[in-house]
């Protein structure tokens, strides 16, 4: 099933880059806003800023400030998956060019799997050259992004790639398996420096010493933090892979690390009985790993093992609010829950007790020939009868932004990009849409209209 | 008489490379027996006259038949008449010796034309390198040739790495290698331009938007074309040179005439060796943690070397044959990999070797006055082999970091077997004195097929794509006529081309195991150059081109470019207009201005994919419009400057896939760059036997985006790019200097050069840092 493989790298254009990261969080900590007094001073109104004001006319003991900021993650140009991260102050609405803002920019040679947000900073998974690692920028005074450092990934990556996750306003984490692939790395985010690794050799060392040999003597390479990395109060949840010649997993199992963020000490190790890759294949911040708003932690995929004998199917596993190890009793399989052959979703966020996806809707013939397709359609899936229901207001699309769907202001944020690449006379050449849908109403509606690059993921900043 | 018969100079010249034959032809003298070079020899009562190269020789290209005289005369000379009789089938050399005019040299000095002047001035747009005045230099040919305005050679990184050329903003394989007229993609990596010794070239000749028939190839941004020294003369040339970085570089070239006999025989070979472990900085580097690296780092894997011999025999000058020559040769290439196209991580253990056998076969013959045919044939085999089986990755000081189960790039042990065949055949017809008749063809074969335990399978057909046998079937045909107007001020040539294509390679992604292409188009040009006086000409060429992909484009190279079977060849409109005048009576200032406007279709682009691999792939339409000027000075007869200077603005259009890029300038390639280069002859003092030649360079590029990026986001010329725009090559300025000492009794020299005198840091396309401050000395042997 390498042969698997190979349709993903070539849809995927894996080799876009060595690294993944993490599909930490989209929904960063939000810093505590200040609250508003009961008796506001009256110079919340004077243009300036002034008294206990966190802005001009807000914040301290005025009206909280607008304090979220967004940037958008583009390719804009699709051959070689190149483009800028740009920065904006409110979520775009309406028409957008991309171009008329790339001043404020910051050009980026792989922007295929983009990065995450925390607090008033963006972490990409490379830096403008492509390199893997943690590419940290800020907005400056000017309102333009600027480099606010980096960590490298290394080349070496084990399950896929460089992932990182941040803990708290001044703590992160990420793997480097070039430095010690049985380690998670720590990294102080404000000076963008490692500052130890969270050891897990003795641990990994157990769990093979605890497999059949006839398993652990094919293992070729073994290394923690991969597929995704999560923080939630107060754990790191991140993936383990004891990989074989082939990459492929030794045991049908999927090892979860849970490391205790004050200790920095690995907690335990959990397992499911069925090895996916969460945070799906080499994607990074693709939201395929997430904390709901239920506080649960979901990880999806559609990929295990290639020789797995059940093929890709979706599948979704979670690790619930409050506790460290897998939900047992719960879990999505497309193949045993979908009635209409649904697969090869992307995403997978949360909320309200649903998961939201973009999925192919239709059954998919073994040679995955359907792929390149234009049938991917938005989907609510019900997380208590598990049962996806297709947003028919939502237009079908192709799969070219490998990223899914992301939730702001309350609504979830699907991306269409429909257009036919090489007819010059379709009207959705050169644009791409991103529909809003309100789970409040059921009701969805264009949101946004990005023009002069193909955005891949929008991040929200607290500033 | 045939002892001495210089005639048969096969590729003698560009266009006519290889039709000539030459039934008179001589060797000008001074009284003291040194050759004159610039004696202008004419027929008189005809219109014909040739001017004699640097070693006092001439030769007529064709004449009629009759009692005639010859007018031999030099600028400071007394002019010389001499009967000659010329015969079908009966070639007549001359000595002829000039003696020292004691009159006044009057005040319009009408000069000769070298052969290499000759060839600028062709209708079609073509730059000539006189090899003779470069050789005894350590120079590399890539720096030899950097100094032609519109023409840009990159080198990866040091000796023996790979080189690209950039004739009027086209690169790659748009630019086509010819040896001796000959295309050379069946002679491997022995053809790099960087390996090439200069000892038994002859002239670099570099082609620029319309090719000449003769050449029979396709190629849009032009040619170069390598012409060595004809079989018909003896001679013997030897250098060695050393550099830093314990690089080592023997040449040798023989070629001797039996005496009495109309055999010939000769050897050419080549040896490199270099570490190449030189020392850069880079702010891109830093260490496991992401601390900057400072210091400075030495390269450690980068070890290369290449041999080569070819020995070659044949007749020349017979009646069934004016040459007839048969080569075999043998190539081999050993080289360390250190890096992909990324400096950050450095590679330890990847290797690349070659091994090429080559056998090629030679005919010309001038059949009638009037017809003239040549064939070429050619059968080699490349085996090649890649490797990639480290069980650790490295850092930059060359330690061991991690282990790694699947390679540094990608776990490999592959050995390719690779069969070219070519065949070529010219042939030209004289109808009058105003007419003639051209035509060409050639075909190119490779068969490729290769073994690699490691190598993926097919997604769906489980069989790896490398052990599938590839094809690849091309034929290039052209018919021309070539026409002389009013006095030959005016000549012309008109052609059609006739390009087929038939292709089979492995499928890495279909349900099919190959894929198959398949394509047949037509091309047409036409070329003018007229000639106001003996400096000043104007000339214009068009042509409606089609580029056919070579093998390489469709099967990948094996290492980090991949295939793409399913290229299309790019088609292209081409037009080159340019003037050139000299700017005082004494014609020691000239200068030259060429345009050129192209407009390609399918454009094929070496695109990044991921750090370290490329992929060819046919893009949207490329529009190209450039201007390039030459000054050349001669304050004296020692000395020279010559100033060369290109813009270029290559843009995209109708990029569909992503409209924010209309009209961004095409990424990767350097759109603005000059070249000050001056040398100053001297007769060293104290009664000492010795010529000095002291030389400099000055090339400059202009800094350029490494990938496309929006036009709102250039920066003017000199001007600071937005610091939202990071992926930039900065601006570069190499400097070069060197002398040369050559020694008067004997034919040796002695040549010391240092390259980036500066100290400059210089990149490649790829932002990989080149040598810093290094030196060469060569000492050269010729006869």
């Amino acid at each position: 099933m390498k042969t698997i493989k190979h349709v993903l790298i070539f849809f995927l254009g894996i080799g876009f880059m060595a690294c993944s990261s993490d599909d930490s969080n989209p929904e960063p900590d939000n810093e505590p806003l200040a609250v508003e007094d009961d008796t506001p001073e009256v110079t919340c109104d004077d243009g300036i800023q002034n008294g206990d004001e966190t802005g001009v006319d807000c914040g301290g003991s005025c009206l909280p400030c607008d304090t979220t900021s967004f940037a958008v993650f583009a390719i804009t140009n699709t051959e070689d998956g190149s483009g800028f991260l740009v920065p904006y102050d409110d979520l775009p609405t309406g028409e957008v060019d991309i171009s008329a803002s790339l001043e404020n920019g910051y050009q980026l040679a792989s922007t295929r799997f983009s990065g995450l947000s925390y607090g008033n900073a963006v972490y990409a998974p490379a830096n403008t050259f492509g390199e893997a690692g943690v590419q940290k920028f800020v907005v400056n005074a000017s309102g333009a992004l600027e480099d606010a450092g980096f960590l490298p990934g290394g080349a070496a990556s084990v399950g896929s790639g460089t992932i990182y996750g941040i803990a708290s306003p001044s703590k992160g984490y990420y793997s480097n398996h070039e430095v010690n692939p049985m380690a998670v790395q720590i990294f102080d985010t404000n000076s963008m420096t490692r500052t130890g690794e969270v050891d897990c050799s003795a641990a990994m060392n157990q769990i093979v010493a605890n497999m059949d040999p006839a398993d652990s003597d094919r293992i070729v390479q073994m290394a923690v933090g991969g597929g995704f990395m999560l923080e939630r109060d107060g754990k790191l949840f991140t993936q383990m892979f004891f990989e074989d010649e082939n990459f492929e997993e030794v045991v049908d199992k999927t090892f979860v690390a849970v490391i205790d963020v004050a200790s920095d000490t690995l907690e335990k190790v959990i397992e499911w009985p069925d090895f996916i890759r969460a945070g799906y294949y080499s994607c990074i911040n693709c939201n395929y790993a997430s904390v709901g708003d239920d506080n649960h932690i979901y990880l999806s995929n559609w990929i295990g093992n290639f020789t797995d004998p059940e093929g890709l199917v979706f599948r979704t596993i979670r690790i619930k609010s409050g506790e460290t190890d897998f939900d047992t009793e719960w879990d999505i399989n497309g193949s045993r829950d979908f009635p209409n052959g649904e697969n090869f979703f992307l995403g997978g966020t949360v909320a309200n007790g649903k998961m939201y996806v973009k999925m192919f809707n239709d059954p998919v013939d073994p040679t995955f020939s359907q792929l390149g397709e234009k049938k991917y359609a938005a989907y609510e899936i019900d997380l208590a009868t598990k049962t996806p229901r297709e947003l028919t207001d939502i237009p079908i699309g192709y799969w070219r932004s490998i990223h899914g769907p992301e939730i702001y202001d309350d609504k979830v944020y699907f991306i269409v990009e429909n257009s036919e690449q090489d007819d010059p006379n379709d009207p959705n050449t050169g644009k791409y849409y991103y529909y809003s849908y309100d789970p409040n109403t059921g009701g969805s509606e264009l949101a946004i209209t990005f023009t002069g690059g193909q955005p891949q993921r929008i991040v929200e900043m607290q500033n | 008489m045939y002892k001495n018969y210089f005639a048969i100079v096969i590729f003698f010249s560009g266009v006519m490379v290889t039709l000539g034959q030459s039934p008179l032809s001589g060797k000008v003298l001074d009284d003291t027996g040194i050759p004159m070079m610039g004696a202008t020899v004419q027929l008189q009562g005809t219109k014909l006259g040739v001017v004699a190269d640097e070693n006092g020789y001439f030769k007529f290209e064709k004449t009629p038949y009759g009692n005639f005289k010859l007018v031999v005369s030099s600028l400071g000379f007394q002019t010389k008449t001499v009967a000659v009789q010329l015969k079908r089938s009966h070639p007549v050399s001359l000595t002829i010796t000039l003696a020292e005019s004691s009159e006044q040299l009057d005040e319009v000095v009408v000069r000769g034309k070298s052969q290499e002047q000759q060839k600028r001035e062709r209708p079609i747009k073509i730059e000539v390198i006189d090899i003779a005045k470069v050789v005894q230099q350590a120079t590399s040919l890539p720096e030899i040739i950097n100094q032609i305005s519109g023409v840009k050679v990159r080198q990866s990184s040091g000796v023996g790495s790979n080189t690209t050329i950039a004739i009027n903003g086209l690169q790659g394989n748009a630019i086509r290698f010819f040896k001796d007229g000959i295309p050379t993609d069946y002679l491997g990596r022995s053809f790099d331009l960087s390996l090439l010794p200069t000892g038994n070239l002859k002239n670099v000749e570099i082609y620029k938007g319309v090719l000449p028939i003769a050449l029979g190839a396709d190629a849009l941004g032009g040619a170069v074309n390598l012409t060595t020294k004809e079989k018909s003369r003896d001679y013997r040339s030897a250098s060695y040179e050393i550099g830093s970085f314990n690089t080592n570089i023997l040449n040798l070239g023989v070629n001797y005439v039996i005496p009495k006999t109309k055999l010939h025989a000769g050897v050419t070979s080549y040896y490199t060796y270099t570490d190449n472990d030189y020392e850069f900085t880079s702010d891109d580097i830093t260490d496991a943690f992401g601390v900057p690296i400072t210091e400075e780092l030495t390269r450690f894997h980068d070890a290369f070397r290449a041999r080569y011999v070819d020995v070659n025999f044949g007749v020349h000058d017979t009646k069934w044959a004016d040459i007839l020559d048969i080569s075999l040769s043998y190539f081999d290439l050993n080289n360390q990999v250190q890096n992909g196209i990324s400096i950050v991580q450095p590679l330890g253990e990847v290797t690349q070797a070659e091994i090429t056998r080559l056998a090629s076969f030679r005919y010309a013959k001038q059949i009638t006055p009037k017809w003239n045919v040549n064939l070429f044939l050619a059968y080699s085999r490349n085996d090649t082999q890649e490797q990639d089986l480290a069980e650790f990755r490295y850092n930059w000081f060359g330690e061991q970091t991690v282990e790694t189960p699947s390679g540094e790039v990608q776990l490999r042990d592959q050995r390719i077997e690779q069969d070219n065949h070519v065949a070529r055949f010219v042939a030209r017809y004289d109808l009058n004195e105003r007419f003639n008749i051209k035509l060409s063809s050639t075909y190119n074969s490779v068969d490729r097929v290769g073994t690699d335990p490691f190598a993926q399978e097919n997604f769906i057909t489980g069989i790896q794509p490398i052990t599938i046998p590839s094809t690849y079937r091309k034929i290039v045909s052209g018919l021309g006529i070539g026409s002389k107007f009013f006095g030959q001020k005016l000549v012309g040539e008109t052609f059609v081309k006739n390009y087929y294509l038939e292709t089979e390679s492995a499928s890495f992604f279909g349900e099919s195991l190959t894929e198959e292409l398949f394509d047949r188009s037509f091309g047409f040009g036409q070329s003018f150059k007229y000639e106001f006086d003996e400096t000043t000409y104007v000339r214009i060429s068009y042509e409606q081109a089609t580029r056919i992909p070579e093998a390489d484009e469709y099967f990948g190279d094996n290492l980090f470019l991949l295939p793409n079977p399913l290229l299309i060849p790019e088609t292209s409109d081409n037009l080159n207009v340019g003037i050139a005048t000299n700017l005082n009576k004494s014609n020691s200032v000239a200068v030259e201005i060429n345009g050129f406007y192209r407009d390609t279709k399918d454009f094929i682009r070496i695109f990044p994919q991921g750090l370290l691999f490329s992929i060819n792939r046919n893009s949207f339409t490329q529009i190209a419009k450039g201007v390039e000027m030459n000054f050349r000075i001669n304050p004296s007869e020692s000395s020279s400057i010559s100033a060369a200077i290109t813009y270029q603005d290559l843009r995209g259009k109708d990029n569909l896939d992503n409209p924010n890029l209309e009209d961004s300038r095409t990424p990767n390639i350097p759109y603005f760059f000059t070249n000050l280069s001056a040398n100053k002859n001297f007769l060293f003092p104290f009664g000492w036997d010795l010529d000095l030649n002291f030389y400099g360079n000055y090339l400059f590029t202009e800094q350029y985006f490494v990938r496309a990026t929006e036009k709102s986001l250039e920066p003017g010329l000199f001007e600071k790019a937005p610091s939202s725009v990071t992926n930039i090559i900065p601006s570069q300025h190499q400097v070069n200097m060197g002398v040369t000492c050559k020694l008067k009794k004997i034919p040796l020299s002695l040549n010391f050069e240092v390259i980036n005198a500066l100290d400059a840091e210089l990149y490649d396309e790829f932002r990989i840092p080149k040598p810093l401050r290094n030196f060469r000395l060569k000492m050269t042997y010729r006869l």
